[in-house]
């Protein structure tokens, strides 16, 4: 019995530690991680917003394309969300991209996060479910950042509800108690971590943790196992990928009038290399550290050099997006210490009386994470330092590690440069006509600065020499604790409990997906997926077939091209005209780089076979006059092409064998329009 | 009489109106919204998704109006559909109960508005007159009575409230009177709606009485009520109905907008027209239109008639004392929402801390158990669910919540339910971090009060001082818009007084909510003919079978030459009925709902081969008729 309890008792040690250790390799991530990780998600998200507005009237309006009515009539999946089906005209898609920006732009900052990453899916779903015939799968990783990154504390760490947070709990009254740098950092603690001082405030542990950088080693899995064709056996795919002159950017241009057999190789060998090393490098428990450093570099690279040859939307912005994900704490420690060796120190004086001053130095030293400024008011002047405190009424004095000092913008600027990436704002204050401004903004302020105190409702006081509206010298600022009934704190539990529930059903969702979609996949772990795993797959577009340039390269390029004829006789071609570089191609080859977007090739390539769309292509082709303005523009015939050919082999540079297949006529016996 | 004076009394007339009208107002409105999403749920899926006769794409592709908004162009299938009658429900809800009520308010009216928004083509005024309606109340405070929010913020207002301070009287409800550019544009509306469709029943059988005798003969909304009247009521009751309308109609604008009597003069106007609606509720079915021009009355009603309704309100024989367990700090949260509720100030509230107010026999033991209520002037006790069901009943409406708990057998369960509550009150206050019988509440928690808030900075004091102007300048503008629109809608209005050239985003401001003015109702005259349609299908085992008056109306029988008696349709049905036979733009739709028959029996025997639809007219009878006459009808749609 003895032998058996020790077993029992061996057994849940070993269990234990196996849980240890696989929740502190695969389900937590370090909090600072998350911020980065939320600035680059609406980054991201914003670089998507922005690429769609010069096609908001094609692809967003009744009078483009894709109108909301033909998509629901035919719709491309049964279960699809966007709330873009409201609108049908132009400025009622404008108001929706408009709400979507602002969502974006408050994840950024970090303003609202709670509701606003629950906003930002919604608002990506919409903007991706509307048209998606024009998806690729780019569209679907960004969906999945998105809505996996929901679910971790986006807010914890670099964004304004922490600088918020941290400004209620503690409110400083002097200078002196700035200088508490541990006690300031103590007050970012979320509202659960004071239960528990001691617990690493940059540690989250969630599922979400692992289902982020799972997703992300799915994706490169499949891409790489897929690609088993022999173009990327032979080591000719980045040859043939050049050749699509529908996506090719002006460098890939230029690289495949250089591109040798061996360079294709090297280039092809190493996009696969790289994709299936990915999966190993980024799930891989064993020098998590090396390992995760080097799956950022790859990631960053290979996307670098995708997005450099080819144009496929945003699918490297995203995924490039996914990397703070993979940062742990050890690189965060190291950044710290290349942060640590800047030998910059600055001392800021500023005026006492002044109260909006007094919050923004508050201000201050929360960002000053490396805690390279220290602050001294006017009331706590050093005998020894000569400003007067008339100089202090005008201006905020910095003095640096030299002695040197600034003053008004410049003294700005050097604050800003001591901040982390502080460069990046500082820079504008050094350009002279903005330096200018700048100081005179800063004058302006300066002079009005014991009016807006008040308005503030912070302490202000005018009169030279009177009493500093924060004394020398006052009891230390303490936290002020939020308490929760208990019941609150349950509910607290609850929530976390059904988060992390839904978390698993996303997981099993993606992972029956994945299984279920890509062709690499033996049989027998293929089945029927259940109407719910198809709801949340749909819905949220969490597609999960990886199969970019698979199994093989493509080795013939296709476009689309209208020849239209006018009512005063013009060969025209409306699509082409607002599809890319070259207006009028012609039918009688694919013209070097097209510079389509991502929603125009994917379009081009969809259209033809899509009978259900064409009705809505031709109307829009008919209003051709519309958009130009010109009666005379009014179509009388025209005729809609698919154009194929296929893409010069290794050490040729000339496409062949042209073809050209008319999918749309109008008039035509069985339509009008 | 001086201006100052003049100023006074013109604004106390038409500017000024009471919170509890208000209050009551926003509970009518909220169960007509609720009655009317209700009445929807069961054509959920003919109506609201693209299974039905009105898909989103048909309306987006040829929208009656060419903007128009709905959140239900989202929805294709009916589970999509029922996820946003559910979130319209809890909005609804959340409005009628008075919970953060502007919020609830503003997304109620855009629910609604996607309600009726998504099916334009079985609509009718109802639908506009809630629109009108949620708009000017936008701009007054219509949660500051009779609402959760009152209750949370008076007990926000005394966080340090103490047993002593509620033993003498509960913080007096907020009485004032509201002032706004707004309860003068609710005044001219309702006086517009009725003067408007008054002046445009100029008809014969408006004239010569027969309208109402008309009315009853349009076999698709008449109800049973009504056709017991039509076929049993001399003709002189419907000719006394129909100048009885006008009447009310006409006099309705003078009752509403004169200042001599004002405050019983539009008593006397909300008593009549709920009346006039009530009748025409009775008589015909005209969906929810009748129950929304209800729901304007509530806001005329003045401080008068609170003051009388006041008056009328016994106190004395059911006012009650009770004893309650002051250490529980559950039961102490409880006694002071309670205490707020308590309109008529009816309870007085004791703590049994308070020994020397103890009634006799009663020892502090048995307030550990249960609170007591007593009846001062019988010395009548009660405890437990019997003890709350005897607070319930004090409280306004209370009897209705009340009764309940004094059935036997739901008796037994609350007081088992109260028995459970009572024994683990100590550990529920404790979850909750109120005070529990010596154990200190949560800090910050004390009393149900929250963390205080930031003190208001005088940027914050400056822009709430603000508020009202821009409320003000939103309700000129609305008064502006909606006078436009009135002016243009409505053909009585003259020439010279139409604003015809509006700026576009006047008309967009119109549009987008789907608040036409144009009030007409059986104007300029009752409908002298009626009209149905039905639909003759073959079944794929040769059964002619009706497959849209299967759904709906009552008479589903094939083929008819007449308009059967009394089809008992829903709104929806009826005007969809009205409409179909001249809208080409949905008769693919109508044609693909009809060949989804099968689908719906879940008969593969169902399956249509081919169908005639068919839309039947008659001429409804003269006065001295008995029977319609010249039946006829022509075909609209037929398959193959």
């Amino acid at each position: 019995m003895a032998m058996t309890g020790e077993m029992t008792g061996g057994r849940f040690q070993r269990w234990a530690a196996f849980r240890r250790w696989f929740v502190e390799k695969y389900l937590t991530i370090d909090a600072r991680s998350v911020g980065l990780g939320r600035v680059s998600v609406a980054i991201v998200l914003l670089i998507d917003l922005a690429r769609r507005i010069p096609v908001i009237d094609l692809f967003y309006t009744n009078d483009g394309l894709l109108p909301n009515h033909t998509l629901l009539w035919r719709p491309p999946t049964q279960w699809m969300f966007s709330f873009f089906f409201l609108a049908s005209l132009r400025e009622e898609a404008i108001l929706g991209f408009l709400v979507c920006g602002f969502v974006y732009l408050a994840l950024l900052v970090g303003w609202r996060t709670t509701l606003m990453r629950f906003l930002a899916p919604i608002c990506l779903v919409s903007l991706h479910a509307r048209v998606t015939l024009v998806e690729n799968g780019g569209d679907w990783m960004l969906c999945e950042l998105i809505i996996w990154s929901a679910f971790l504390p986006l807010g914890r760490r670099f964004s304004v509800d922490a600088l918020r947070a941290s400004l209620r709990r503690r409110r400083e009254t002097t200078a002196a108690q700035l200088a508490d740098r541990a006690a300031m950092r103590a007050t970012a603690r979320p509202d659960d971590s004071l239960v528990d001082p001691t617990a690493d405030v940059n540690r989250v542990v969630t599922l979400a943790a692992f289902t982020i950088i799972l997703q992300l080693a799915i994706s490169y899995f499949f891409n790489a196992i897929q690609k088993g064709g022999p173009t990327w056996r032979q080591g000719t795919a980045v040859h043939y990928v050049l050749y699509q002159n529908r996506m090719v950017t002006w460098f890939g241009v230029w690289m495949r009038g250089h591109m040798t057999p061996t360079l294709s190789r090297v280039l092809s060998y190493a996009a696969l290399t790289t994709e299936g090393l990915l999966p190993l490098l980024i799930l891989s428990p064993i020098r998590r550290t090396w390992t995760r450093r080097a799956a950022v570099v790859a990631v960053i690279g290979l996307h670098i050099g995708f997005q450099t040859f080819i144009n496929l939307g945003v699918f490297s912005w995203t995924m490039i997006g996914y990397t703070p994900f993979l940062l742990t704490a050890s690189e965060w420690t190291l950044f710290a210490r290349i942060a640590a060796r800047s030998r910059r120190r600055l001392t800021l004086y500023f005026d006492a009386g002044c109260g909006v001053c007094f919050q923004i130095v508050r201000v201050l030293a929360r960002l000053d994470v490396f805690e390279r400024i220290q602050f001294v008011s006017s009331a706590e002047l050093p005998p020894s330092i000569d400003l007067s405190p008339e100089l202090l009424g005008r201006t905020i004095v910095v003095v640096d590690e030299k002695g040197r000092r600034t003053t008004r913008a410049d003294a700005v600027a050097q604050l800003l440069r001591a901040l982390p990436l502080g460069f990046l704002w500082a820079w504008p204050l050094r350009v002279p006509g903005l330096r200018g401004l700048a100081n005179l903004g800063y004058d302006l302020g300066a002079r009005r600065r014991q009016t807006i105190s008040y308005w503030l409702g912070f302490a202000a006081c005018s009169a030279p020499g009177a009493e500093p509206a924060i004394p020398a010298t006052t009891p230390a600022a303490a936290p002020v604790l939020r308490s929760r009934a208990p019941v609150f704190a349950w509910l607290g539990r609850m929530v976390a409990i059904l988060r992390e529930g839904f978390v698993l059903a996303m997981l099993i969702t993606i992972v029956n997906e994945a299984l279920f979609i890509n062709q690499a996949v033996p049989k027998f772990l293929k089945f029927e997926e259940p109407g719910w795993v198809k709801r949340l797959v749909a819905y949220p577009r969490f597609i999960q077939a990886w199969s970019m340039f698979a199994s093989d390269a493509p080795m013939s390029d296709e476009s689309v091209v209208v020849e239209a004829i006018t009512a005063d006789g013009q060969r025209v071609d409306p699509y082409s005209e607002v599809a890319g570089r070259i207006p009028d191609p012609g039918i009688d080859e694919i013209p070097s780089r097209l510079d389509n977007d991502s929603f125009f090739f994917n379009y081009s390539v969809r259209i033809p076979d899509q009978a259900v769309y064409h009705q809505a292509f031709l109307e829009w082709i008919l209003r051709y006059p519309l958009r130009t303005g010109h009666p005379g523009d009014r179509i009388v015939r025209f005729d809609a092409y698919k154009i194929e050919n296929d893409s010069p082999p290794p050490g040729e540079t000339s496409s062949r064998n042209v073809r050209k297949q008319v999918f749309l006529s109008y008039p035509s016996k069985n339509r009008e329009p | 009489m001086n201006r100052a004076v003049l100023a006074g009394r013109l604004r106390r007339t038409y500017l000024q109106i009471d919170l509890r009208s208000l209050a009551l107002g926003r509970i009518v409105l909220g169960l007509v919204l609720i009655g009317d999403l209700v009445r929807r749920v069961p054509y959920l899926r003919d109506f609201y998704s693209n299974l039905g006769l009105i898909p989103n794409h048909t309306v987006l592709w040829r929208p009656p109006f060419p903007r128009i908004f709905s959140v239900f162009f989202m929805a294709s299938l009916p589970e999509e559909a029922a996820l946003w009658f559910f979130v319209a429900f809890v909005c609804f809800f959340c409005f009628l109960v008075g919970y953060r009520t502007r919020l609830f308010q503003l997304l109620s009216f855009a629910m609604t508005t996607s309600l009726h928004n998504r099916i334009l083509g079985a609509e009718n005024w109802g639908g506009v007159a809630i629109g009108v309606l949620m708009i000017w109340t936008a701009f007054l405070p219509l949660g500051r009575r009779f609402s959760i929010d009152a209750i949370r913020a008076s007990l926000r207002a005394r966080r340090d409230e103490t047993p002593a301070d509620l033993a003498a009287g509960a913080p007096p409800p907020d009485e004032r009177q509201t002032t706004s550019l707004a309860a003068l544009g609710l005044l001219l509306q309702i006086a517009a709606i009725y003067w408007l469709n008054f002046v445009h029943k100029s008809g014969p059988t408006w004239r010569d009485g027969s309208a109402v005798h008309y009315v009853l003969w349009q076999e698709r909304i008449v109800t049973w009520v009504g056709l017991q009247v039509r076929m049993n009521a001399p003709y002189a009751v419907t000719k006394l109905l129909t100048e009885g309308t006008l009447v009310i109609e006409a006099a309705a604008a003078f009752l509403v907008l004169t200042p001599i009597f004002w405050r019983w003069t539009r008593f006397v106007a909300a008593l009549l027209l709920v009346g006039l609606h009530s009748g025409i509720a009775l008589l015909v079915n005209l969906g929810i239109f009748s129950f929304a021009m209800m729901a304007f009355q509530p806001f005329l009603l003045t401080d008068a008639q609170w003051t009388l309704f006041s008056r009328l309100v016994p106190r004395r024989g059911r006012s009650r004392t009770v004893f309650y367990d002051v250490d529980c700090g559950i039961c102490w949260a409880v006694v002071r929402v309670l205490a707020r509720m308590d309109v008529h100030r009816r309870l007085r509230w004791v703590p049994n801390s308070d020994l020397s107010a103890l009634p006799a026999g009663v020892d502090s033991e048995l307030l550990d158990r249960t609170m007591l209520v007593l009846d001062p002037v019988t010395d009548r006790r009660w405890t437990r669910a019997a003890a709350f069901a005897e607070i319930f009943g004090a409280l306004p409406l209370g009897r209705l919540w009340a009764w309940p708990m004094r059935l036997p057998g739901v008796r037994t369960l609350a007081d088992r339910a109260y028995d459970r509550f009572a024994r683990n009150r100590t550990t529920i206050s404790g979850w909750f971090g109120l005070a529990a019988c010596g154990v200190k509440p949560v800090a910050g928690i004390a009393s149900g009060a929250t963390a205080s808030t930031d003190p208001v900075t005088p940027l914050r004091a400056w822009f709430r001082k603000q508020t009202p102007f821009l409320r003000e300048f939103g309700a000129a503008v609305v008064l502006v818009v909606l006078t436009a629109e009135i002016s243009v809608a409505n053909p009585a209005v003259p020439r010279e007084l139409r604003f015809e050239h509006r700026p576009e985003w006047m008309v967009a401001a119109v549009m987008y909510p789907h608040i036409f003015e144009g009030w007409s109702l059986f104007s300029p005259d009752a409908p002298l003919t009626d009209e149905t349609i039905y639909v003759d299908a073959v079944t794929r085992d040769g059964r002619h079978v009706d497959p849209y008056n299967e759904v709906g109306s009552r008479v589903a029988d094939i083929p008819i030459d007449r308009v059967p008696v009394r089809l008992g349709h829903s709104s929806f049905w009826c005007d969809y009925t009205l409409r179909i036979p001249d809208a080409g733009v949905f008769h693919q739709a109508f044609l693909e709902w009809i060949l989804r028959y099968p689908d719906r029996t879940g008969n593969p025997n169902d399956t249509i081969t081919k169908f005639d639809a068919y839309v039947v007219e008659q001429q409804s009878p003269k006065p001295d008729e008995l029977e319609p006459t010249n039946p006829h009808q022509r075909r609209f749609l037929q398959w193959p």
